[in-house]
């Protein structure tokens, strides 16, 4: 019961991201995304440098972390052991070709064929616009 | 002075001028008669009138082209021994031309006098419709333009003019643009159809041209084209479409049909020119396959453009067409697999788990990411290709998890067990397409080892076209448990 409250906690100190500012994109090398009128919440940029970044965002972390697990199931055929640390709550991938990400309420998917996916997720993190 | 005559068609106009009637027993008064030969009707945008004037040997004459309102043109002169007089009339009014309309030509000689009627004429189509009878004998499947997200079917015109004639010369319609097109053009769109359809094409009169109106609504001109019958609209009238009907069906075979129509004008037996109309129609299989019947779902102009293209004489059955297809995804399109991880370029599964495939087409035609992809783009796409152009092709996929025989991936130049490099020997998940109730396997991911043992080398392409189910698992899996799931029609935006 303790550590599930911990972790329970832990989600609820957690703060959330409202979305990525457009004026942010060109800074961190996304171009203008699609957003999908099918899935919701998902937007798509393409990388300056060719390849995709997924960016799912979800009103709760709770949602996010079901989107991580949706997308670790069905967004590779094979994933590759990680080369580096990964960034975010939690990784999977290689880090250097594709990286799956969650950092609290947002799920982040990158294809980078530059071999640069954890360092491309950084960015976006970083430039996530917090709830205030 | 402009001596300008305007002729209908069919016979020259031949006139007894002397007033005599030829079956009277009273006895005949000795006058010279005058014939007008001409043209029943004339365009003079596509050249003058030749008038010829038969009357008594080397006399005067007065020739005159006169319209409701008087004396439009006058010209004296003299038969020659052979009693023959000729003139040409340009209808040219100073810089411009003559009203259209009905005229009189009249030519006067000593003693007698001669009239015949003539039309001054414009004709011309200023759109055009291709529709179908509900499958009686054409189907007609409108066009998807993603950029524009319109959908365009038979009420919509698929070329226009904005007049018949520039002032000078007539206007022909204008040529369908070149290659897939993401834009529907300006002037002259394609437009799909059931391969063995027999188009109709409906035809808007022009009301306006370099004569003011037209003339067609006193004179009566037909139109005809090579291949095509006539089924109402005949003689012209403004405001009265023209309905046509192609003789034959457009094909046997999935393609695209380039037709150069020649729609002649004729008023009786004279030849009143023509213009020309380019057609580009797509003879794809059947209707859309999606189970939605939004505008999206409809084929997609560019895709099928690019599709039938390549496609061109393939049997009109479904497995040759999907068939074709495979060989159309996996070759043509500059495709490669990611051998990094396997991951999607332009798909997502909207369901749970590997459910609700769905593809992001828009930004695929544009290679918006890219142009590697993995299992799941190579299924939905192909997928769009095929239930676009009437070839029903189901998502399916394998899993779980499973090692591999040799496989040679699209973009790949040799067979590997290992896609992803040492280590990389498996998928965690498979898609590939299927026909509902074949139990049969179309992939355009990869192809197989073809030969009796496709665990080892040497190794021989099997593009996956047909494949038994059971088949294509023993020659993909070299261990594991993989099971059929998730068989659905895929989605898109």
């Amino acid at each position: 019961m303790i550590a599930l409250f911990c972790v329970l906690s832990a989600f609820a100190s957690e703060p959330l991201w409202v979305g990525l500012p457009a004026e942010r994109l060109v800074g961190i090398g996304l171009g203008t995304p699609t957003i999908s009128e099918e899935v919701p919440g998902l937007q798509r940029h393409p990388l300056s440098t060719g390849g995709l970044v997924s960016l799912y965002l979800s009103p709760t972390v709770s949602e996010a972390e079901a989107v991580f697990a949706h997308l670790e199931q069905t967004g590779a055929t094979f994933w590759a052991p990680a080369t580096e640390p990964l960034p975010g709550d939690r990784a999977i991938g290689d880090g250097t070709a594709i990286v799956l990400v969650r950092s609290a309420n947002v799920v982040i998917l990158v294809r980078d064929p530059e071999a640069h996916a954890a360092v491309v997720a950084r960015r976006v993190i970083g430039a996530l616009q917090p709830r205030e | 002075m402009v001596l300008a005559l305007a002729a209908l068609g069919c016979s020259e106009n031949a006139i007894r001028a002397d007033g005599v009637d030829p079956d009277s027993d009273a006895p005949e008064v000795d006058a010279p008669a005058v014939e007008i030969a001409a043209a029943q009707a004339f365009d003079p945008l596509l050249g003058p009138l030749d008038v010829e004037v038969r009357a008594a040997p080397s006399v005067d004459l007065t020739f005159e082209i006169r319209d409701a309102a008087g004396i439009v043109v006058t010209e004296a002169g003299t038969t020659d021994p052979d009693g023959r007089w000729s003139t040409r009339w340009e209808a040219r009014d100073g810089a411009g031309w003559e009203a259209a309309g009905v005229y009189t030509l009249s030519a006067t000689v000593p003693g007698a006098e001669g009239e015949a009627p003539v039309g001054l004429v414009r004709a011309g189509f200023v759109a055009a419709r291709l529709e179908d009878d509900a499958g009686v004998s054409a189907t007609r499947e409108p066009l998807y333009w993603p950029v524009a997200r319109e959908l365009r079917d038979a009420a919509d015109p698929v070329a226009t003019l904005a007049g018949i004639d520039d002032g000078r010369a007539p206007l022909d319609f204008p040529a369908v643009a070149e290659g897939p097109m993401a834009v529907r053009p300006d002037g002259n769109e394609p437009a799909a159809f059931v391969y063995d359809s027999r188009p109709l094409l409906s035809l808007d009169v022009a009301t306006v041209s370099a004569l003011g109106g037209t003339g067609l609504d006193t004179v009566d001109v037909a139109v005809s084209a090579e291949g095509w019958t006539v089924l109402s609209g005949v003689p012209l009238r403004p405001g009265t479409p023209v309905l046509l009907q192609r003789d034959a069906p457009l094909g046997d075979t999935i393609g695209i049909s380039e037709l150069d129509l020649a729609l002649v004008f004729s008023a009786g037996d004279a030849r009143l020119g023509s213009q020309r109309l380019p057609l580009r129609l797509y003879r794809v299989l059947g209707r859309s396959q999606f189970a939605s019947a939004a505008d999206k779902y409809r084929p997609w102009a560019p895709m099928v453009e690019a599709s039938l293209a390549a496609l061109e004489g393939t049997t009109a059955e479904v497995y040759p067409v999907l068939d074709a297809l495979v060989d159309f995804v996996y070759f043509d399109l500059d495709l490669s697999y990611d051998t990094q991880s396997g991951a999607a370029a332009y798909s997502v599964y909207t369901g749970d788990g590997l459910s609700g495939p769905h593809l992001f087409l828009t930004d695929f035609l544009t290679r918006r990411n890219g142009s590697v992809i993995n299992c799941s783009d190579a299924g939905n796409i192909l997928g769009a290709y095929a239930n676009m152009i009437g070839a029903p092709l189901d998502h399916l996929i394998l899993d779980p998890g499973f090692q591999l025989n040799f496989i040679q991936a699209i973009g790949a130049t040799e067979h590997t067990s290992c896609p992803f490099g040492p280590g990389g020997c498996s998928f965690n998940y498979h898609a590939v397409t299927t026909t509902p109730g074949s139990e049969l396997i179309w992939d355009a991911t990869l192809a197989l080892d073809g030969d009796g043992d496709p665990g080892e080398t040497p190794n021989t392409d099997l593009l996956v076209q047909e494949i038994p189910a059971d088949e294509y698992l023993d020659r993909l899996v070299r261990s594991g448990f993989p099971q059929y799931n998730s068989q659905i029609r895929g989605t898109l935006e």
